[in-house]
């Protein structure tokens, strides 16, 4: 039977600090999935990963067994990845200068079998989007991340980012207004 | 008969509106309403999780 994560910390607090690893493992992707969100860059979110998984151990004794492990990992990553993304203020990850060429900025390319104009306006759009997510500041980008694309509650948000819920709600908004005015030369009757 | 703000209409595109019902009740009778939301709606569409 698979062990829990409340007696793999049991474990770790025990002594047997190998332990730690099930949970690395167990837990990774998902703190790296975050990460990559917020700091829009790999190597960053693999230093995210490193840096939450070694606080958490370092804090594991303050960890409160009524909690959730992954939901205490998690909410460690996303402050680790705002600290990067504040750390990184003047030196934007995946700028995208005003005069470069959108296919050299590609995070990711969807679907390579589209026919070509189809190709160009989803490059257009992530290249629009990618400008738009630079002008926000990193607790909106952070804030729209988890709302966004991780699907987390407003309480959730304003949890992990240490703020009250309003100012969560907000920071939401004023994100989703940036992003729509990055958006707009593409407000087509679509 | 009183609109919603963006930020109303933001929260119900998230399903944290307070007012889900009465929002959806006004979208389908209030044209200008419900045009707002469509664009809003298909900006935020737009915005494609990076997986």
């Amino acid at each position: 039977m698979e062990e829990n994560d409340h007696s793999i910390i049991r474990a770790v607090l025990s002594g047997d600090k190998e332990a730690y690893g099930k949970l690395v493992v167990r837990h990774s992707q998902i703190v790296f999935r975050v990460a990559f969100r917020i700091t829009g860059d790999e190597a960053d979110a693999e230093e995210v990963v490193q840096e939450a998984f070694l606080r958490g151990y370092q804090k594991l004794e303050s960890f409160e067994s009524r909690s959730e492990f992954g939901t205490w990992i998690y909410r460690i990553a996303v402050n680790c990845a705002l600290n990067m993304k504040n750390k990184h203020k003047h030196e934007a990850t995946y700028q995208i200068a005003e005069d470069a060429d959108p296919t050299q900025q590609q995070v990711q390319v969807a679907d390579t079998a589209a026919d070509p104009e189809r190709l160009l306006l989803s490059q257009e759009i992530e290249a629009l989007q990618a400008r738009a997510m630079q002008r926000l500041t990193a607790t909106e980008r952070t804030a729209f991340v988890l709302r966004h694309m991780e699907a987390r509650s407003t309480e959730e948000i304003a949890a992990t980012l240490h703020i009250a819920p309003n100012a969560a709600k907000q920071a939401v908004f004023r994100a989703v207004q940036k992003l729509r005015r990055g958006l707009a030369p593409l407000r087509v009757n679509a | 008969m009183n609109h919603f703000n963006e930020e109303q209409l933001v929260a119900y595109f998230y399903k944290e509106s307070p007012q889900r019902e009465h929002i959806a009740n006004h979208l389908r009778k209030c044209r200008e309403c419900a045009d707002l939301y469509a664009a809003l709606s298909r900006s935020l569409t737009l915005i494609k999780v990076i997986a």
